[in-house]
């Protein structure tokens, strides 16, 4: 069984991404959310579940989400948090569907990222004692991979604007979707890699994860049509390409602008892809952690 | 209705301390991991996917603790992804991994539960940065202040009373004693309950969890990988809910119902695991219950919410002594939250104990005769919640 024969995306909505957008991280997730609950032609009591993915550094409290309850339409709802890219809230979505744990799930992910200090933040994923001495940031750490497999001397990029917004989708299970269909979930995955190894080649999780995905969809690299990102700003197309081992592919950025969205940047490529009137099949990818450790991919259809 | 069958295969925790400064993160996890997997006689290789379960990554002072200790749990290169619901979250881990387990995607997965809290100077100060920072940033509102309110209401509607309180003290530290993972093992005389420092009336320090360092870890089978486990015994999935609360306490007051005095979220997801399980009379098919209950007032309320007992009348069970290690269900006999809470990874350690009992590998601790257990998860201010059923029988 593969995810295309039971997972849909009946709606989806988006606030679209910007420097600052200057209202409230709650009113920015509740457009996204009750926008993505309309599109699918659902009303908010007959969604069983919410997965959504965002980080507590990132968004300035402990356990975040607490006050986002009434935003993100989780009151008498299971709600799962993942604390990585949106294509995770998703994966965890779609086995929630396929287990038959849930029917109909709400998916999110945001980002208020202007309020936050980015530079303080991104060297917080480094051990502690050893590590972050060192200087090291999510940003060089794949810098020095390159460097260590191109043989090349390193470049440290430089630091990118952030952006705020918010993304939302309603997933059903086929059997109650109805008529309302944005889209199909065709194959997911995911992986990490080790933390801070040298010898590890550049995105080789999202290598990994693109191959789990093609598996889950049944599918080859050749039967794709386009790549989408809203992330991997220091990676330009040809090596995303490269060192995720598929062909010569077009690649498209997405609306973000170029804006670094936190976790929310995998799913807001999944909305431009289904948005883009383009059929055939599209490869999202999205990615975490110091040096891209985690890896994620989708295959969706319209 | 699960799609296919999912049961715990093995479990394993560390000891818990205010502080243990003996390891690294990366080394704690794997303390609980290797038990795990010695338990369930599997390797790391053995394992296709990990859900790893901390709650406020501020506890520790890293970002995204999971990438920095993934070779700890042997997690590198495998599907991996964090969850956090807060005080809920090794709860929210287990049904994470039931999920990617009963989906069919995974045959195999490990839940790992994580918290040091004993890196961070005080735990309050990081809880006050939970609420709305611009309307109630200055109100002081803390975990353990909102506990005590909620126990003054239920005494004030219910009759509530601080020797109810106290009994449930007693019998906790008195259980914890046969576990030799307890942050606390010392018997306790409700005299000293009644007579120990007050931290916010009602609640007295002895009415109160400690806050602990500690992993726990938990390995999943699923499907034919789990019928034809011939290794020990299992303890299968039977149920599983979760319900959220609204965020704000005051709009928990005279709501659909409910008072603040009540934990309706957990009565939710409690019905839930028990309309997947069948159990129709808790108190009468549950043999074992895992609650998380970090306060005594705590255990009382969830009585009435798992639906032992009616709204108001928890304390009946206190009088009746039913909830003791030869009661009509015992209620945390590894001595349960109150004990040792490693927040993020607790919900998990509820998880591990109750699957421990049904499969017969509570050591000291064991109920005789467990067949069916539950445990719960709780996050933020009463406003998460999980339930779990689980059973020695596969149907």
């Amino acid at each position: 069984m593969t995810s295309s024969e039971d997972v849909v995306i009946a709606g989806l909505a988006r606030v679209d991404f910007e420097p600052v957008i200057g209202r409230p991280l709650e009113d920015i997730i509740y457009s996204a959310a009750s926008a993505a609950v309309a599109d699918a032609g659902k009303n908010i009591k007959e969604i069983d579940a919410v997965s959504m993915a965002s980080s507590d550094i990132l968004d300035g409290r402990a356990i975040s989400t607490m006050t986002l309850t009434g935003s993100s339409g989780t009151f008498q709802k299971s709600e799962m948090r993942v604390c990585s890219d949106g294509i995770a809230a998703l994966a965890l979505a779609v086995a929630e569907c396929r287990s038959g744990l849930a029917e109909r799930i709400l998916v999110g992910a945001w980002s208020k990222l202007s309020e936050g200090q980015i530079a303080a933040i991104d060297p917080l994923a480094i051990e502690p004692i050893f590590h972050r001495p060192l200087g090291l940031t999510s940003s060089n750490v794949h810098s020095l991979r390159v460097s260590a497999a191109t043989g090349t001397a390193v470049q440290v990029p430089a630091q990118t604007t952030v952006g705020d917004g918010a993304v939302a989708m309603v997933l059903c299970e086929a059997s109650v979707a109805g008529e309302r269909r944005r889209g199909t979930v065709r194959g997911l995955g995911w992986s990490t890699g080790p933390y801070l190894r040298p010898e590890v080649p550049p995105l080789d999780s999202v290598a990994r994860a693109v191959e789990m995905a093609f598996m889950d969809a049944g599918i080859t690299a050749s039967d794709l049509g386009r790549v989408w990102t809203s992330g991997f700003h220091d990676v330009t197309d040809e090596d995303l390409l490269r060192w995720c081992c598929l062909p010569s592919l077009a690649v498209t950025r997405g609306t973000s602008g170029g804006l670094e969205i936190g976790y929310a940047a995998g799913l807001n490529s999944l909305v431009d892809a289904l948005l883009a009137n383009a059929g055939g099949l599209h490869l999202i990818l999205g990615a975490s952690g110091p040096g891209y450790q985690s890896g994620f991919a989708a295959v969706v259809s319209r | 209705m699960m799609r296919r069958g999912v049961a715990v295969a093995g479990t394993g925790q560390t000891k818990y301390k205010t502080n243990r400064s003996d390891v690294s993160t990366p080394e704690l996890v794997f303390e609980a991991v290797h038990r795990a997997l010695d338990d369930a006689r599997m390797k790391p290789s053995d394992i296709d996917a990990v859900v790893f379960a901390s709650a406020p990554e501020v506890f520790e002072g890293v970002h995204e603790p999971d990438l920095w200790c993934i070779d700890g749990f042997g997690g590198a290169d495998k599907p991996e992804m964090r969850i956090h619901t807060g005080g809920a979250t090794g709860g929210s881990g287990a049904l994470a991994g039931v999920s990617l387990a009963a989906s069919g995607r995974f045959d195999s997965v490990l839940v790992v539960g994580l918290q040091r809290t004993g890196e961070s100077p005080d735990a309050q100060q990081i809880f006050t940065t939970m609420f709305d920072p611009i309307y109630e940033g200055d109100v002081q509102l803390n975990v353990i202040t909102t506990i005590a309110m909620m126990a003054s209401r239920h005494m004030e509607l219910f009759g509530l009373t601080e020797d109810h309180m106290a009994w449930v003290s007693v019998k906790n530290h008195a259980n914890a004693t046969r576990n030799p993972y307890s942050h606390l093992s010392k018997v306790v005389t409700e005299e000293e309950v009644k007579a120990s420092r007050m931290i916010a009336w009602p609640l007295r320090l002895l009415h109160c969890c400690p806050r602990s360092d500690g992993a726990a870890a938990v390995v999943l089978l699923a499907g034919e990988k789990a019928r034809s486990y011939r290794e020990g015994p299992l303890a299968w999935v039977r149920g599983v809910g979760s319900a959220t609360d609204v965020y704000r306490i005051g709009d928990r007051i005279d709501d659909l119902g409910w008072d603040y005095a009540s934990q309706r979220a957990l009565w939710w997801a409690s019905q839930k695991a028990y309309r997947m399980a069948g159990i129709t009379n808790p108190l009468k098919q549950l043999d074992v219950i895992e609650v998380y209950a970090p306060f005594s007032n705590i255990e009382v309320v969830s009585y009435e919410a798992m639906g032992l007992a009616g709204i108001g009348r928890g304390w009946e069970l206190v009088e009746s002594e039913a909830t003791t290690m030869t009661g009509e269900v015992a209620v945390c006999p590894s001595g349960g939250c109150m004990t040792s809470n490693p927040i993020g990874a607790t919900g998990l350690v509820r998880f591990a104990e109750a699957a421990m009992q049904v499969a017969g590998k509570a050591g000291e601790h064991q109920v005789d005769g467990a067949r069916m257990a539950m445990s719960t998860a709780t996050g933020g201010i009463n406003q998460f919640f999980t339930a779990a059923v689980v059973s020695a029988d596969p149907e």
